[in-house]
């Protein structure tokens, strides 16, 4: 302002006069068409400019009629003209033609000043800048409003919508701290979307963000603007309104901007406020100089060399080499002085592949036509099964730390955990390049914000623990948490880095620096949790629903001694460690413009150059087929990690990830068509014990009572009683009908206070931290589980039942029907022998024994009581083979 | 787990020491302990541990730490000294100082002062040694609990109980090493006796106080045992086929194993449990309720257990007393009182508490003052725990709180050191017992603790 002024001053002394005045006028009109230009681009429906009266500039016919007392003021610095100045005790404008004005996708834009106290917390009480005259929730309507949170005289303002018949309106506020009734032009917009997504903006920067429950918000009353007279309780408005306009679109966020900046640049500047977070001048914390010795060790480092494009190794057995990945594997064994193992029968194929990709035993089908497909076909159907996504998803969610619930006492239900989980699961279905992936999880927020299919991909920050506790009050202590959380998590998920161990102090051997640690705080630092409300839920009340969303302003970020928070030192800049390339042109890049860090983050970790991203994913997809990792910490790609076993083949994978644009299916296929896949299992391949959820699922399909039904919230099976009261606000309602919890592992609730105890029991931890490897223990609570846990007793029931309908009863048909369904495969003559023996002595202890009448019996058919049982007790033995829970 | 060798070179130490760690089947069929592995050690003076968790916070002022300078000034105002502390729902500077109405007893041939609403405890005072300078700074339940089970406020790491469990396994391979009662819902759930980031086999288990004591101990209603042992026999029948089948893989055998082991406990635990068999005269001094705790915790470190934990207090309200805190704790130490005081005279009838080390504790302590209704709120700058048997030297006071009983003055110990000295006791030098896991050696203490009190408790200084 100050320079326009000086220019204007300097152009008046040369030029005299009148000239001077046509000049400004000049000067006026040309920026006033900057305004007015920005505006038609976006085509408004309708448009109050306050020339004096009401009229519709949109050419629409809305024309307004003026009510009461309403004068005509200097109005926006630039726009040219006036604005309405309404009295606070009677007048407004009223829109009664709403033809064209129903629209249940719209943004809303206005300008105001004032100075009258803001002081109601909702309407009525509050004064209207524009309404469609409110009756209530759910009358299908819209406001901005001035308000204030807990009617103290606050200065924010109040935007609802409510759409039709819907038992809640959404109601949002601009921020705490801001009052605008300081006697300023503010910038006000509001945006709707038909699907209830809602956003208000003010002077160019989004303060809510919130879902109502979707639908209509138009009704047929009138517009009201500065005033509201249709409904008693309405306030008026003591202040000026100008340019007010309504489009039957989303604005963006970047034509909202470029409106505000119009105006906004003319504008003399507010009275002095607190100053703004990060436009304070701040000392940087110093770099610390590094031992020139540490320094070229860390250099270099295998994992943070540049990603080689090795040529396949030249190897003696050619004709075993299917693939390139073959070739590296081989020459490795030859080194050592042995052959590759046998190839695996069809049926072993058959079972790995299913349990590999789909997480699921094979359909009997399959099993007895194994070798009719030819393999690549094959792995090319079970890639596009939807149950991919599922399998390959609850992989990647321990990745993320992903649970349902908050944790510690209250373990708060997070309503938005599973919309990020079937994110997940869609992405992986939809072969999403693992590159968007990461810069969706990353910042959808920023990149799409118009996009619903994206709300819900940032979940990777909104699922972790989040302690909200009664009485505590330390926001800075959350905060910190909070970004520890999304840092490690962020490190640890995507680079292979476990950056938390320079949260204290620098270590000696580390690439990683405590100042590099906070570097990557302030990346993050610019976003905040939003808390929207809560949808419909079983667990309402303690039910949290939250998305990620850019601050209006980056805070600084300071380097905390000790890693405590309340030992704050110089300021750190976003940024990445020196050792990697491009991280000094990502500091550069990404201080101004705050908003788009995460995705410059992003950009740099799918960076050509980047050493770790492909290989810290490569390694992850080896190991979730082969069980065993190529580097053995796969969240630990650090210096003080161990080197891969097969450095070579680490980096073709990783290449042809890249040059496939990383597609995770290609690599798939790569990996499940080479001969080194093919293997039997023994020395060359190992022999895998299914996961917690997978050994759940293969129990359900086993017993066919599996609901194959896909996402959608949680759900809850049967549980102990004891654990639930083992537990303060406990909350675990399983459904009537068994199938509505018979559905897949992925889909069992994940509570941060109480692990479901079958998963538990089968080495599933609290997702307290990233997961990159899970431990596979054997013990005897899961031999206890799996013999006397009452559901597996109720799926044997399932399994005896379908053997019986499916066989007619026949127990020489019944015993190789369930061969090929536990263990997909058929049964020997001897398994055969060895189980009609054992059945037959079953039931002649059976038939004496006093517990008879309690045992169950096989579910849908009425047989025999002794045969009943000892069917369902050995439907039960097979659950627990080794068989049915290994995977050769 | 089958190392596969087309990964080769053979997996390193560390891994294979991880792997053992995990292949819990394999420590237990081997006779390996994870102490052969080369843990360093010192002389334990304790072989198992009972800890009575008193859940909400007991007050220190009206059970251990006597204040005369309380009834002095009882009704004022708190110094200005004390301003800063932050406590959970109240401001100290609106609060009241309030002298506890319990009267204090010189005890036993020590002389140790005990509030007389412990009149059974009062009696075994010559075997507790009574640590006044207790604190942190944690002053929410959950995280609390947190922090004295796994060293950490926040959920995820292992408790003190799973990492005895992975240092020192059980003695019995019958029953789990670490057993956990409670008589009421905890706030922060199971996790607090769980094993965070450390394999699951050594996470607390639960004993339920009714019906089965272990989840899934019973058998299917209506099966008999010989039932269960025919299903068991022909399960393995067919195990040992698949295993022929394939190569040697110890992971499966070691599942085998278990499903021997599952049969066994399935038998062990509730005979281990049934307090039933204990004489009627004894089962009455321990009072019933808490009482029926202790009394099968005795029978679980009889047998072998390494680690009992009782919570006393969960579910309602327990010792966390904001409102008429004098009556609510002449009820909570009347409830505990007998159980206490049997437990350590059984024990000690039984030759089993030289190497048992009893705790007793809450999360924190309560503040000297009062929030209004009588009622105190949370403290953790300074509250009194009390260590008997293992070793430990009985009738002593370690440590002091200021005149007022707010803060830990002399000889303060933080919850770190405390487990640093419950893991000398039981000859584990804190820093040596790790878990690496994202790229740190984790243990118990973090980078915290130190264990120097511990030969002061022993006797030894």
């Amino acid at each position: 302002m100050r320079r326009i002024s000086c220019k204007l001053f300097l152009v008046g002394l040369i030029v005299l006069g009148g000239g001077v005045l046509l000049f400004v006028a000049l000067l006026q009109s040309a920026l006033a068409a900057d305004y007015t230009d920005r505006v038609t681009e976006d085509n408004p429906v309708a448009w109050w400019r306050f020339e004096g009266d009401a009229k519709d500039s949109s050419d629409n016919g809305h024309d307004g009629k003026l009510v009461n007392v309403i004068t005509f003021v200097d109005g926006l610095p630039s726009s040219g003209g006036q604005a309405a100045h309404f009295n606070g005790i009677d007048s407004l404008v009223e829109i009664r033609n709403r033809d064209g004005l129903r629209q249940e996708t719209l943004s809303i834009e206005l300008w105001f000043r004032s100075t009258q106290p803001f002081d109601a917390r909702f309407w009525p009480g509050s004064a209207t800048l524009i309404s469609t005259a409110t009756s209530g929730p759910g009358s299908q309507d819209w406001l901005i409003n001035a308000a204030s949170q807990d009617n103290k005289n606050e200065g924010r303002l109040l935007a609802e919508t409510g759409p039709k018949g819907k038992p809640s309106d959404l109601y949002m506020t601009s921020r705490e701290g801001d009052p605008l009734n300081d006697g300023h032009w503010h910038h006000v917009v509001l945006t709707r979307h038909q699907s209830g997504t809602a956003k208000l903006f003010v002077d160019g920067w989004l303060h809510f963000q919130g879902r109502d429950s979707g639908g209509s918000v138009a009704n047929d009353r009138a517009i009201n603007i500065g005033g509201e007279n249709v409904h008693p309780g309405g306030r008026f408005l003591d202040g000026d309104i100008d340019e007010v306009a309504i489009y039957d679109k989303i604005l963006t966020r970047e034509r909202i901007s470029a409106h505000y900046e119009a105006i906004a640049k003319h504008l003399p500047p507010r009275p002095p406020r607190p100053p703004r977070p990060g436009a304070e001048p701040v000392a940087l914390e110093p770099v610390t100089p590094v031992d020139p010795a540490i320094a070229g060790r860390t250099a270099r480092h295998w994992a943070f060399q540049p990603i080689r494009q090795p040529t396949a190794p030249v190897v003696q057995q050619k004709d075993w080499v299917r693939n390139p990945i073959d070739a590296f594997v081989l020459a490795h064994m030859e080194r050592a002085g042995r052959k590759p193992g046998a190839e695996a029968s069809h049926q072993v194929l058959v079972r790995r592949a299913n349990f590999d990709l789909l997480g699921l035993p094979p359909p009997v089908e399959m099993v007895e036509s194994a070798n009719k497909t030819e393999w690549s076909k094959f792995v090319d159907q079970l890639l596009a099964s939807p149950q991919y996504g599922e399998r390959y998803a609850r992989h990647w969610l321990d990745v993320v730390r992903y649970a349902d619930s908050a944790g510690y006492e209250i373990d708060n239900f997070y309503h938005h955990a599973s919309e990020y989980r079937d994110y997940v699961i869609r992405s992986l279905n939809d072969d999403k390049s693992f590159d968007r992936f990461i810069h969706e999880q990353l910042a959808a927020d920023v990149l799409a914000p118009d996009d619903e299919s994206l709300r819900y991909a940032t979940g990777f920050f909104t699922v972790g623990p989040y302690a909200e506790e009664g009485g505590i009050k330390r926001p800075q202590l959350w905060e910190y948490r909070r970004l520890t959380d999304a840092a490690d998590t962020t490190a640890e998920a995507f680079l292979g880095l476990s950056y938390g161990c320079a949260r204290c102090h620098d270590h000696k051997y580390e690439a990683i620096t405590q100042r590099d640690y906070f570097a990557l705080h302030a990346i993050l630092a610019g976003t905040e949790l939003l808390k929207l409300p809560v949808p419909n839920s079983g667990e309402k009340k303690t039910a949290q629903h939250f998305v990620i969303a850019n601050r209006p302003n980056a805070p600084v970020t300071r380097l905390l001694q000790r890693g405590n928070y309340k030992s704050p030192a110089g300021a750190v800049a976003p940024g990445l460690p020196a050792v990697f390339p491009g991280s000094v042109d990502f500091a550069e890049r990404s201080i101004d413009d705050f908003e788009q860090r995460r995705a410059r983050l992003a950009d740099w970790m799918t960076l050509p150059e980047n050493p770790l991203t492909a290989r810290v994913i490569a390694n992850r997809v080896w190991m979730w087929h082969f069980g065993w990792p190529l580097v053995a910490t796969p969240n630990d790609f650090g210096v003080r990690s161990e080197a891969p076993t097969h450095p070579e083949l680490l980096d073709h994978l990783a290449n042809y990830l890249r040059s496939n644009d990383w597609s995770l299916k290609a690599l798939h296929r790569q990996i499940m068509n080479s001969a080194t896949y093919r293997m039997a299992h023994g020395a060359d391949f190992p022999r895998r014990r299914l996961e917690a959820e997978a050994i759940w699922d293969n129990l359900l399909t086993t017993a066919g009572v599996l609901n194959v039904k896909m996402f959608g919230p949680p759900v809850y099976p049967p549980i102990d009683q004891a654990v639930i009261k083992a537990k303060a606000n406990a909350k675990w309602t399983t459904p009537k009908k068994r199938v509505d919890w018979a559905r897949r592992g992925i889909y069992v609730v994940s509570k941060r206070s109480m692990n479901y105890p079958f998963f538990e029991t089968f080495n599933v931890t609290l997702p307290v931290t990233s997961c990159g490897r899970r431990d596979r223990t054997v013990d005897s609570p899961q031999a206890l589980t799996l013999l006397n846990e009452p559901i597996v007793a109720e799926i044997a029931a399932a399994f005896a039942g379908r053997l019986l309908r499916e066989c007619q009863a026949d127990s020489d048909a019944m015993i190789e029907r369930a061969w090929l369904l536990a263990f997909g495969r058929s049964t020997s003559e001897e398994e055969l022998e060895i189980t009609r023996d054992y059945l037959a002595a079953a039931e002649a202890r059976l038939a004496r024994s006093p517990g008879l009448g309690k045992l169950p019996q096989p579910e849908g058919t009425e047989i025999d009581r002794v045969r009943g049982a000892a069917l369902v007790i050995w439907c039960l033995s097979l659950f627990n083979a080794n068989e049915f829970i290994y995977v050769d | 787990m089958t190392s596969p060798s087309i990964h080769a070179p053979a997996i390193s130490r560390r891994d294979w020491l991880r792997r053992s760690g995990m292949g819990c089947g394999l420590l237990a069929l081997q006779g390996l302990r994870a102490r052969e592995l080369g843990i360093p050690d010192f002389a334990p003076t304790a072989k198992r541990v009972i800890w009575l968790f008193m859940h909400g916070g007991p007050s220190q002022v009206d059970t251990f730490d006597p204040k005369p300078a309380l009834a002095k000034f009882d009704g004022k105002a708190p110094p200005t000294s004390l301003h800063d502390l932050q406590l959970q729902f109240t401001d100290v500077r609106k609060q009241k100082l309030m002298a506890s109405r319990f009267k204090f007893s010189r005890c036993g041939e020590s002389g140790i002062e005990i509030s007389d609403g412990f009149e059974h405890l009062q009696n075994h005072a010559d075997d507790l040694a009574v640590i006044r300078s207790c604190h942190h700074e944690v002053f929410n339940h959950t995280p609390g609990i947190w922090l004295m089970n796994s060293g950490h406020d926040r959920m995820g790491r292992p408790s003190m109980g799973a990492w005895l469990s992975y240092g020192l396994g059980s003695e019995n391979d019958n029953l789990p090493a670490f057993v956990v009662m409670n008589d009421g819902a905890l706030k922060p759930g199971t996790g607090v006796f769980g094993s965070g980031f450390l394999p699951a086999k050594f996470q607390g288990t639960k004993l339920n106080l009714q019906g089965p004591p272990i989840p899934n101990l019973n058998p299917m209603k209506g099966l008999a045992r010989e039932d269960q042992r025919g299903m068991l026999d022909y399960l393995q029948q067919l195990n040992r086929r698949h295993q022929s089948a394939g190569q040697l893989d110890s992971d499966l055998e070691a599942r085998i194993a278990s499903y021997e082991l599952a049969y066994r406990m399935q038998m062990s635990a509730p005979e281990a449990t049934d307090i039933s068999r204990e004489p009627k005269s004894l089962r009455e001094s321990y009072g019933g309720g808490f009482g029926d705790m202790c009394l099968t915790a005795r029978r679980l470190v009889e047998r072998g257990v390494r680690m009992v934990q009782i919570y006393h207090g969960c579910g309602g309200g327990g010792w966390d007393t904001h409102g008429d805190n004098h009556n609510q704790h002449v009820k909570l130490m009347r409830s505990i009182d007998r159980g206490c005081a049997a437990l350590l005279s059984d024990l000690k009838a039984r030759g089993l508490l030289d190497e048992t080390l009893v705790i007793w504790g809450g999360e924190f302590g309560r503040t000297p003052t009062t929030e209004g209704n009588n009622g105190r709120d949370h403290s953790p700058y300074g509250f009194s725990m009390w260590l008997a048997g293992g070793g430990v030297r009985g009738g002593q006071v370690i440590g002091a709180t200021d005149e007022l009983g707010f803060r830990a003055t002399e000889d303060p110990l933080h919850a770190h050191d405390l487990h640093a000295t419950i893991l000398k006791l039981m000859g584990i030098d804190h820093e040596s017992l790790t878990w690496r896991h994202q790229g740190r050696d984790m243990r118990l203490t973090d980078v915290f603790g130190h264990d120097d009190i511990a030969d002061l408790l022993a006797g030894k200084l």
